[in-house]
């Protein structure tokens, strides 16, 4: 779990069933608890964990491998980076990686998470005032609620990868 | 009005006065589609407060986590109460970062008309 070049590195794979998703969400909230002395990232980050294999498990191919997920802290520019990445197995005719990806350049598009998650929840009540259906908040509540940086890539043929990256404030300041 | 178990969310209403109800949430709300579960719910709900002119109050303070299809399925509601003119109000934890944001978040759905408060306690 720990050794000499992050202080932090999860691996698991996990079948694709729903009931696995929240002791796992429990599972990588106390590691980060554990290891970072948080309880505000413990919860973000264990919704993050939750929010990725909702997402994996109901659009993913069913892979003997089951869903991978790996938690790691790495530095980048003097700052702990916390990625927490998921990787299923998808159709090779699944748009979903192309769904996600413009789904990740729409939140860019807006000058901040809040905001982007504003426009979501505002979509979702006129949804709901005209038919109900799918809400489509999951991405965008990782990047405000989890302060959450996404990436997502084909890691290879009939795979999809996600990644969500925390940047740890420096000392005394405030998280973005 | 009866009280909602569902896999690890438990709701249990509670009527103290003539004129309110309060939902008080406990556990998590983690289930693939909560709408399913939370919509037949709040139908009962809000058919009841109607019927008894009877204000909402959901208590969020004591979840310990909720999933974003929970989220959609709490924007539903509020859309229909405003739309039956029921007024609800949503109390959360702000001394909880993610309760905070998200019912912080909501407040967006204010519109001045009374409908809709939040009460955040800690």
């Amino acid at each position: 779990m720990t050794n000499d070049a992050r202080d932090l590195y999860v691996e698991l794979h996990i079948p694709p069933e729903w009931s696995r998703i929240d002791p796992v969400r429990q599972a990588v909230g106390l590691c980060v608890a554990a290891v970072l002395g948080s309880e505000d990232l413990r919860d973000a980050l264990g919704m993050v964990c939750a929010e990725l294999l909702e997402n994996a498990i109901k659009y993913g191919r069913s892979d003997p491998r089951g869903v991978r997920l790996v938690l790691r802290q790495s530095a980048q520019d003097n700052q702990k980076v916390v990625t927490l990445s998921v990787i299923n197995a998808v159709e090779s005719a699944s748009h979903h990686l192309a769904v996600l990806q413009q789904r990740i350049d729409w939140i860019r598009g807006y000058d901040s998470p809040a905001e982007a998650y504003m426009a979501a929840l505002t979509t979702v009540y006129e949804r709901a005032e005209a038919q109900g259906g799918e809400g489509g908040l999951g991405l965008v509540r990782i990047a405000y609620e989890g302060g959450c940086q996404l990436d997502c890539d084909s890691p290879a043929e009939g795979y999809m990868a996600v990644h969500a990256r925390y940047i740890m404030p420096s000392p005394g300041k405030d998280h973005p | 009005m009866e009280d909602l178990i569902a896999g690890d969310l438990k709701i249990q209403a509670i009527q103290r006065s003539p004129t309110l109800i309060e939902l008080l949430w406990t556990g998590k709300s983690n289930a693939r589609n909560p709408t399913a579960i939370l919509q037949p719910y709040f139908s009962q709900v809000l058919a009841a407060a109607m019927d008894q002119k009877l204000a909402i109050e959901l208590h969020f303070e004591k979840l310990e986590h909720f999933n974003s299809s929970t989220i959609t399925a709490i924007i539903q509601l509020i859309q229909e109460a405003r739309s039956k003119a029921v007024k609800l109000t949503l109390t959360f934890d702000h001394g909880v970062k993610w309760q905070k944001l998200s019912f912080d978040a909501l407040r967006v759905f204010s519109k001045g008309d009374g409908l809709l408060e939040f009460r955040s306690a800690s």
